[in-house]
């Protein structure tokens, strides 16, 4: 089923194109993955997705129905942004103890799986920067929508921390969540995603799953990384 | 309850910030010092008029310690309070933690009007903080227009409000706080142009374009008029600069130049009635912007009035004649029609005031009310009546104070309060459950 259908999605600045006509859509519990090299737009169309910003052409569709703004899709999407700074100068606890109560819920069970507890007393801006992820995790997870939109979600995660991170997100969608992250790390595109959709200058180049992918650049070893090169022609 | 939860944190984050304690510091120790000053010439003028009634008619505590003290405040909610404001929105929008806040179960209403609650409660608190000064003022045997002070502290609180608004657009529109800061102090700088502008008397439309600007609006409520223009004034300008604010603000609107224009457009209409209708109320003591009461009512019954006056309008006759009359006469007259004569007709005729009543005309050379007052007897044929009702004598305050007692005072004003605002800031935030 598709949960999310974008059509002839263009996208301006300053009469640069930055997207190109897209059309594509995303199944309901599957973790697709925007891959591409740097401007390749893959940040621009989360936030077009998300509804930050109005695409110049085109439109998105969740669950069958076309949304226009951002207050349609706010049932539907969390998001969470590369460059988000959460609240520097507060205390971790101050921070939660403020969501909680927007939100009117703690996800203690999430809470624990991310060890978000162990750095309360921390201020934010004290924080490493995987700690930091892990609590734009948790905002973007505690929300508790049928759809995560991750933007660069694994930066600044140890290989220890990123296994226990990616077995949270893979939790989260085997209970029903579907993920859209995108991600610049092939190798770890490639350990959590099912799905791929590959962007390079606004383009949308390719799209499916690493079989598809492999069968139709006829690459032998299913590799994300032959795959990319290979579809970009370098 | 959740929009209570979200100026509870607008507020936090306000009081918590670096930002709002410099502030602070600037505020107090500015603000003091403007007191502090102007209760010391006020005490130094004051001794020749302790033991000489008529000299101390001029001794009016809001015009002589109050008004000085707000310039104080003046020059602070204008140059730096916009760098406290513009955080409200400017660190949300550079942090990026304003679209967490959007995907929570907040409305862009109610996230625009919790930022907002929180710029009017730091306008509330910048004023909040001149209490302790009517304390000490009344300490040390002052006297305390409550009126007059009220009108005052009203003025300042809608000149505060159009300072938040314009912060808040600043910081909506510019992508950086410097660059909001800059703009935001731009436009408040840009009014005062248009001041000097009117001083300078450089083009006459200049002339008219500055009677509208806020720091003119701002004076009425300092010398103690109440004009419901003014109040209307401050009310349709900042609500035009936050409803443009909000259109920029709002992630859902699409049309967003559309519907400035069209936001333009009827704000614009609404200035222009507002300058249709005058109620002026001298609200001061003394009551030194009015006429007496038999001058009053004889001139509420006069029909319209046209004054031609042969003089520039940078000469300090027709600015005695101004203040001395003519703003007087507005007070009663809203419908006096003043012209300027010219050319050849100005030179001459160099320092005539010609009175038009009815189509008769009557000229002179005398800028004094009393004089004033026989031409226009003589032109309605109508005379000042005399009554019984008395206008009130004014007897003026003067205060000579101690120095020993204005001085402690002063540094007590001056040091606790900031020592209690980095206590605050260094309290560690509690706890709370869901």
């Amino acid at each position: 089923m598709e949960i999310v259908k974008v059509e002839k999605l263009t996208k301006k600045y300053l009469k640069e194109s930055v997207l190109k006509d897209l059309s594509f859509s995303v199944e309901k519990g599957l973790i697709s993955g925007i891959i591409g090299p740097n401007g390749a737009g893959k940040s621009t169309l989360l936030r077009i997705i998300a509804g930050i910003e109005f695409p110049d052409e085109g439109d998105i569709f969740l669950v069958g129905k076309r949304v226009k703004n951002f207050a349609d899709r706010k049932a539907y999407i969390s998001y969470m942004p590369e460059n988000m700074n959460l609240y520097p100068d507060y205390y971790v606890y101050e921070f939660l103890d403020f969501f909680h109560r927007a939100i009117g819920f703690s996800d203690e069970e999430l809470l624990k799986a991310l060890s978000l507890k162990d750095s309360y007393d921390k201020k934010i801006k004290f924080l490493s920067k995987g700690w930091n992820q892990r609590l734009k995790l948790y905002t973007a997870l505690a929300l508790k929508k049928p759809i995560v939109i991750l933007d660069e979600p694994f930066d600044g995660f140890d290989p220890l921390q990123m296994v226990e991170i990616m077995n949270t997100v893979r939790s989260k969608n085997r209970a029903g969540i579907t993920f859209i992250l995108s991600i610049h790390q092939l190798a770890d595109a490639e350990k959590i995603c099912d799905y791929y959709l590959l962007l390079d200058r606004g383009n949308l180049v390719a799209k499916g799953t690493i079989d598809e992918l492999s069968e139709s650049f006829s690459v032998k070893e299913k590799k994300l990384e032959n795959i990319f090169f290979k579809a970009l022609q370098r | 309850m959740k929009t209570l939860l979200l100026i509870e944190k607008e507020i936090k984050d306000l009081l918590k910030s670096k930002s709002f304690l410099l502030y602070s510091f600037i505020l107090f120790y500015i603000t003091a010092y403007s007191f502090y000053s102007a209760v010391d010439l006020y005490s130094k003028a004051s001794m020749a008029a302790i033991n000489n009634p008529l000299y101390a008619t001029g001794f009016e505590p809001v015009a002589g310690v109050f008004v000085p003290t707000f310039g104080g405040l003046f020059i602070v909610l204008s140059l730096f309070s916009p760098f406290v404001l513009i955080r409200i929105f400017g660190i949300e929008k550079s942090n990026n933690t304003i679209s967490l806040v959007r995907q929570i179960d907040f409305s862009e209403t109610e996230i625009f009007l919790s930022k907002l609650s929180s710029g009017l409660f730091f306008i509330l608190l910048s004023l909040i903080a001149f209490l302790p000064l009517l304390i000490i003022w009344k300490t040390i045997g002052g006297h305390l227009p409550k009126v007059e002070l009220f009108l005052l502290f009203f003025g300042y609180l809608l000149y505060g409000t159009f300072v938040v608004s314009i912060s808040i657009f600043s910081s909506v529109i510019m992508k950086t706080t410097a660059q909001a800061s800059i703009f935001a102090i731009a436009l408040i700088v840009f009014s005062w142009f248009l001041d000097f502008g009117k001083d300078m008397h450089i083009f006459s439309y200049l002339d008219k374009i500055s009677d509208w600007t806020v720091t003119s609006q701002l004076k009425e409520f300092e010398s103690g008029i109440f004009s419901l223009q003014a109040v209307f004034y401050f009310l349709i300008l900042s609500s035009f600069i936050l409803l443009l604010s909000f259109v920029a603000f709002n992630i859902n609107l699409r049309r967003k130049v559309k519907l400035s224009a069209l936001l333009t457009i009827f704000f614009i209409l609404l200035f222009f009635f507002n300058t249709l209708y005058q109620y002026k109320r001298d609200l001061t003591e003394s009551g030194k912007h009015s006429f007496s009461y038999e001058e009053t009512v004889f001139l509420k019954k006069l029909p319209e009035i046209k004054i031609k006056v042969f003089l520039e309008p940078t000469d300090s006759r027709y600015r005695d004649y101004e203040n001395d009359f003519l703003k007087k006469l507005k007070m009663v007259k809203t419908d006096v029609k003043i012209n300027f004569a010219e050319g050849k007709e100005l030179k001459e005729n160099y320092g005539l005031f010609e009175y038009t009543i009815n189509g008769e005309t009557a000229k002179t050379y005398s800028n004094s009310a009393k004089e004033i007052f026989l031409v226009l007897e003589e032109l309605s044929g109508k005379k000042i009546e005399k009554s019984d009702k008395k206008s009130s004598v004014y007897k003026g305050y003067p205060l000579v104070v101690k120095r020993g007692w204005s001085h402690s005072l002063f540094f007590i004003y001056l040091i606790l309060f900031p020592i209690f605002l980095i206590l605050f800031q260094l309290k560690k935030p509690r706890r709370k459950k869901i």
